[in-house]
Formats: structure tokens, C-alpha cells, sequence
């Protein structure tokens, strides 16, 4: 089958993943590998402290980190206010890629016309430098929410579908004649076996899809748009206000981290259930 | 007489109980029509009685696991008729258990819910049935691990745990496909002395597919033998060595002759494809 050579390494969850494993043995040994970051960054940011003040470069052009920390403060009203759309439609655009994806999922694995039909396209797109279509979604939905929110669902749907779908079809097959042995019907094949046993590959296409999503939703902006993160950072380039667009990507940095780690965190619950208390 | 004559007799044969409880009536099996066929199964019959354990003793690729799934109806039939508690099987039964090589176990479940999951799916009420799974798991020695996870045990106590699932809503007929093939030789025999336990309590019809002879003999009260090419039934032997048996009887003569006929068959099957 096709699909089983399917890998959600390949959309970049191996990366991801081996970063939050880094993260878990940092914390478990010991202070060094918390530090150690820590020092580095603040080494760069004074090394940069240091470069903009001797060489006297202007601030249009590298403002220093005391400088994007001042603008943060000072326009930290305007940066929330332009924060919320972002925020609202990158979430948004990630639920409904979430939902869109497992349907779609669920239709390539149960039924196989479905999935020959589908399956070749969904590989075709996954090449596409997506980012590529934006525009195009100007053209047909025009410069409001809607395109921005479908931009997001269609940059972020494909891991979910491909990694759902990988996952209910790498379902053990004894395990579907066990519960077939017990007169189990199709739905409750799915409830009980496929569904759950699916989850840690759902949960890998879902991060990525989260940070997909903002992807998408700051693409959206930078091409049309009259709020937003996006749009401030577009504002700001076309004053010269390179400190203010600092500040802008200081606050999209703590949006998609914090996503990341809701739904990072969901999978630290879901896999807890999944595995019993070890 | 030890072996009877021709296999698919089963009328001749002893057996414990008097009542007919299986029977299998020229079934066959072929994958694929056409040029690609693929004969599985060709025309096996055999009968088993109510509370008896036969053995289907053949090598890797006979066709006995195949076999086995038909009498699950987890397999269509290409032929032939399978009859279980007189009635004729047309797909998965909830009065038929089956245990397979791997113990499939969910992960996300503990021990005592993977035991109690045929009465989900058969949609009993669990309450009801906790007390029985719980009996079942202290029979096979896991009362205390009831509320782990199935990677916490070793595989013999995954594979106890796969047979008391099997056990959970009262089958009549359990079905094994090499339950312990994937166990070290040290467990296995644990497990076939536990196997005969749970047996001679619960008195289950048993079909127990094997590779292993010395494994059919000790557990069974009759081995069929099974062929490749053409897959059928080649001898037909009742074990009289008496019962409740412990391991030691592999030490006895008459086990090992046994054991010498059963081996003397198979090779017999081997030369006469090898002449022809």
C-alpha cells in the first residue's frame, strides 16, 4: 500500500521531535543544558549590543536589543491589539485543518476509490512550495478573515491528513481480527482500535500543523491585510522601523511557542493515558 | 489402535465427550481464482467433540492457521461446510474464543480492561463480568498486575492475559493459532502445563494449531497431522496418555513413541511429495 511508506519525518516531525527531547533530557540532567542556552543568548545579544554601539550602525538599520526591548514596552498596546487577529486566526485556521484533515483521513482509509483518487494529489501538493498559492486565495476570497483562515487550513491540513491517515492505516492487523473474532463491527474497529492506536501519529501531524498555521496566517497578512501581526511588520518595514518590526517578531516567536506547547502538552497527556503511568 | 486408519472418521475415534461439537466437512480454501489460484486448504474434514483438545499439527505454510481462521469465520470458505454447536458458521461467533501467535493487547488499556474487552465489544454489561475477569486473572497467577500495562509484563504473561480475554465471555470453543510459537522453550512448557489447567476446569472444546509435536502430544487428546501440497489431513492420533498430565510425562516412553509416530508421519508425507 502506498500509504504505508507514508512518514511524518519527511514533513519535518522527526526535527521537531528530537527538539522536545532534547528539552525533557535538559531538564533531567541537571542545571547545564538549561544554562548553557541561556548564556550563549545572552552572549549573542550583547556581542549585537556591542557591534550596533562601536560601529555606529543606524538604527533603520540593526536597532540593538536595548532599543527593540525599549519599542517593546512602549508599544506593547499596539502589539497586543495587533497580536489578536493573528492569534485568533492562526488558531482557528489550525482547528479547522485539524478537523478537515482527520475527515479526510478517515475517508482515505476506509474507502480505497477514495484513496487512489486522492492519495497521488495529496503527494503532488505536499511539493508545491504552498506558500507559492497565497495570492491566489486574495483573488478568490478576497482581502478579509476568510482568505487568511483557508490559507492557514490549506498550509496546515496536509501533515494531519498524512500523518491521521498513516497512522489508522498502520493499524496491527491481529488486533482488527481480534475485535473482527468478537463480532466487532466497523465503528467499533474504529472507537476502540484504529482511532486510539492512531493518536501518537495524529499528535505528530498536529504540531506541525500548529506551526504551519501561523505560517500561513502571517503570509495571509504580509500580502493584504488591515491588522494583524503581518500587517504591523509590512507597516512598520515600509516607515523604516526596523525596531518596531523586531518587537512585532519578538511577539509572533512567544504566539507559536505557546501553541506549540498547548498542543505539545495535549500530547504529553494523550501519551501518559497511552502508556499507563511508567 | 492408535491411529485410525483414514483421517476424517471421527465417529471411530475415542473422545472424551459423546456429543459432536465441531465439525468440519470438506472445506477448502483457494486464494486468488484463476491462474493466480492458490490452493490454501484442499478438502480437509475432521470432527471434534464437546470438552475434547485436538491438535493441528503440521509445518509452516500447510494451511493450518488458515484452517483455524475459517472455524473463527474470519476466513469465507471456497468450499465445504464448517458446523460448530451444530450450528454452521457464516462469520465470527461470540461462542467462539481465539487466541492468536501474537497477544495482541491494546496498550492503552490495563490488564483487567484488555481482559474485559470481548464484553465491551459484545456489549455485556462490564460490571457484571469484572468479578469473573479478576477470578480469571488469579487463576493464571496476575491478580496483582490487573491494573498495569501490557509493556510492563514479559510475553508469557501477555500471552495469560490473551488467554483469560479469551476466556472472559464463556466460549465454548477456543481456537489457538501457535499461541506460544513466540515464547522461549521455558515458558512454552509453563504455559502448556498452565493451558491444561484452565482446560480441564473450564472443560472447553479446544483446536490448538502447532508446529511443535512434542507440544500436540502433551496437550491433546488427539493430534490431527496436516500436509503441504496438498494441504489436507495425512493421519488422524489419539494421545491415550492419561490425564491430569504434568510435564515429567515427556520423560516417559510412551510419550517419545508417540512423539516418534507422530515425526514418522510427517516424514512419510515429506517423501511420498518428494517421490512423486
Amino acid at each position: 500500500m502506498a500509504l504505508d511508506s507514508l512518514s511524518t519525518a519527511d514533513l519535518g516531525a522527526g526535527r521537531l521531535d528530537g527538539l522536545t527531547r532534547a528539552l525533557k533530557a535538559g531538564v533531567s540532567r541537571g542545571w547545564r543544558p538549561v544554562v548553557l542556552p541561556i548564556v550563549t543568548a545572552a552572549l549573542a545579544l550583547a556581542a549585537w549590543e556591542a557591534l550596533v554601539r562601536v560601529r555606529r550602525i543606524p538604527s533603520a538599520i540593526l536597532p540593538p536589543p536595548t532599543e527593540v526591548a525599549q519599542t517593546l514596552v512602549a508599544v506593547h498596546g499596539l502589539l497586543l491589539e495587533h497580536a489578536w487577529p493573528t492569534l485568533v486566526e492562526t488558531v482557528a485556521g489550525f482547528l479547522l485543518a485539524a478537523v478537515v484533515g482527520m475527515v479526510v483521513a478517515i475517508a482515505i482509509t476506509y474507502s480505497r476509490p477514495i484513496r487512489e483518487a486522492l492519495y497521488p494529489l495529496l503527494v503532488v501538493f505536499q511539493l508545491i512550495p504552498k506558500v507559492a498559492l497565497a495570492p491566489l486565495f486574495i483573488v478568490w476570497l478576497g482581502i478579509g478573515t476568510s482568505s487568511r483562515l483557508m490559507f492557514a487550513l490549506f498550509i496546515s491540513f496536509f501533515p494531519v491528513v498524512i500523518s491521521t491517515a498513516a497512522g489508522l492505516i498502520d493499524t496491527d492487523r491481529t488486533m482488527i481480527r481480534l475485535a473482527r473474532s468478537l463480532t466487532a463491527n466497523d465503528w467499533q474497529i474504529f472507537v476502540n482500535i484504529r482511532f486510539p492506536g492512531a493518536l501518537p501519529h495524529i499528535f505528530s501531524g498536529l504540531k506541525i500543523a500548529v506551526t504551519l498555521s501561523i505560517i500561513g496566517v502571517i503570509v495571509g497578512e504580509f500580502i493584504t491585510s488591515q491588522a494583524g501581526l503581518g500587517y504591523l511588520i509590512v507597516f512598520a518595514t515600509s516607515r523604516a522601523e526596523t525596531a518596531a518590526i523586531m518587537a512585532a517578531i519578538l511577539v509572533l516567536c512567544v504566539i507559536g511557542l505557546v501553541l506549540y506547547g498547548v498542543v505539545a502538552l495535549a500530547e504529553r497527556v494523550m501519551l501518559t493515558w497511552y502508556h499507563g503511568d511508567r | 489402535m492408535l491411529i485410525s486408519a483414514e483421517p476424517g472418521t471421527p465417529t471411530t475415534v475415542p473422545g472424551r465427550g459423546a456429543e459432536t461439537y465441531v465439525v468440519v466437512d470438506g472445506v477448502r480454501k483457494v486464494y486468488n481464482a484463476g491462474a493466480s489460484a492458490l490452493e490454501a486448504v484442499s478438502s480437509v474434514s475432521f470432527a471434534a467433540r464437546a470438552g475434547e483438545f485436538v491438535s493441528i499439527l503440521g509445518p509452516s505454510g500447510c494451511g493450518k492457521s488458515t484452517l483455524l481462521m475459517m472455524v473463527a469465520g474470519l476466513e469465507p470458505l471456497t468450499a465445504g461446510r464448517i458446523d460448530v454447536a451444530g450450528q454452521p458458521i457464516t462469520g465470527p461467533r461470540a461462542d467462539i474464543g481465539v487466541i492468536f501467535q501474537d497477544p495482541v493487547l491494546l496498550p492503552w488499556k490495563s490488564v483487567l480492561d484488555n481482559v474485559l474487552f470481548p464484553i465491551h465489544i459484545l456489549k455485556r454489561p462490564v460490571r457484571e463480568y469484572t468479578e469473573r475477569a479478576r477470578q480469571l486473572l488469579d487463576m493464571v497467577g496476575l491478580s496483582e498486575f490487573s491494573a498495569k500495562r501490557p509493556h510492563q509484563l514479559s510475553g508469557g504473561m501477555r500471552q495469560r492475559v490473551a488467554i483469560c480475554r479469551a476466556l472472559v465471555h464463556d466460549p465454548t470453543l477456543l481456537l489457538m493459532d501457535e499461541p506460544f510459537s513466540a515464547l522461549d522453550a521455558i515458558t512454552r512448557d509453563e504455559m502448556n502445563a498452565a493451558l491444561l489447567d484452565i482446560w480441564q476446569r473450564y472443560q472447553k472444546t479446544v483446536l490448538f494449531v502447532t508446529h511443535g509435536i512434542r507440544e500436540a502430544v502433551f496437550l491433546s487428546d488427539r493430534v490431527l497431522v496436516m500436509a503441504r501440497r496438498p494441504s489436507t489431513l495425512i493421519a488422524d492420533v489419539s494421545i491415550p496418555l492419561p490425564r491430569p498430565r504434568r510435564l515429567t510425562i515427556e520423560e516417559t516412553p510412551e510419550f517419545n513413541e508417540i512423539c516418534a509416530l507422530l515425526r514418522a508421519k510427517i516424514e512419510e508425507s515429506h517423501g511420498r511429495r518428494g517421490a512423486s
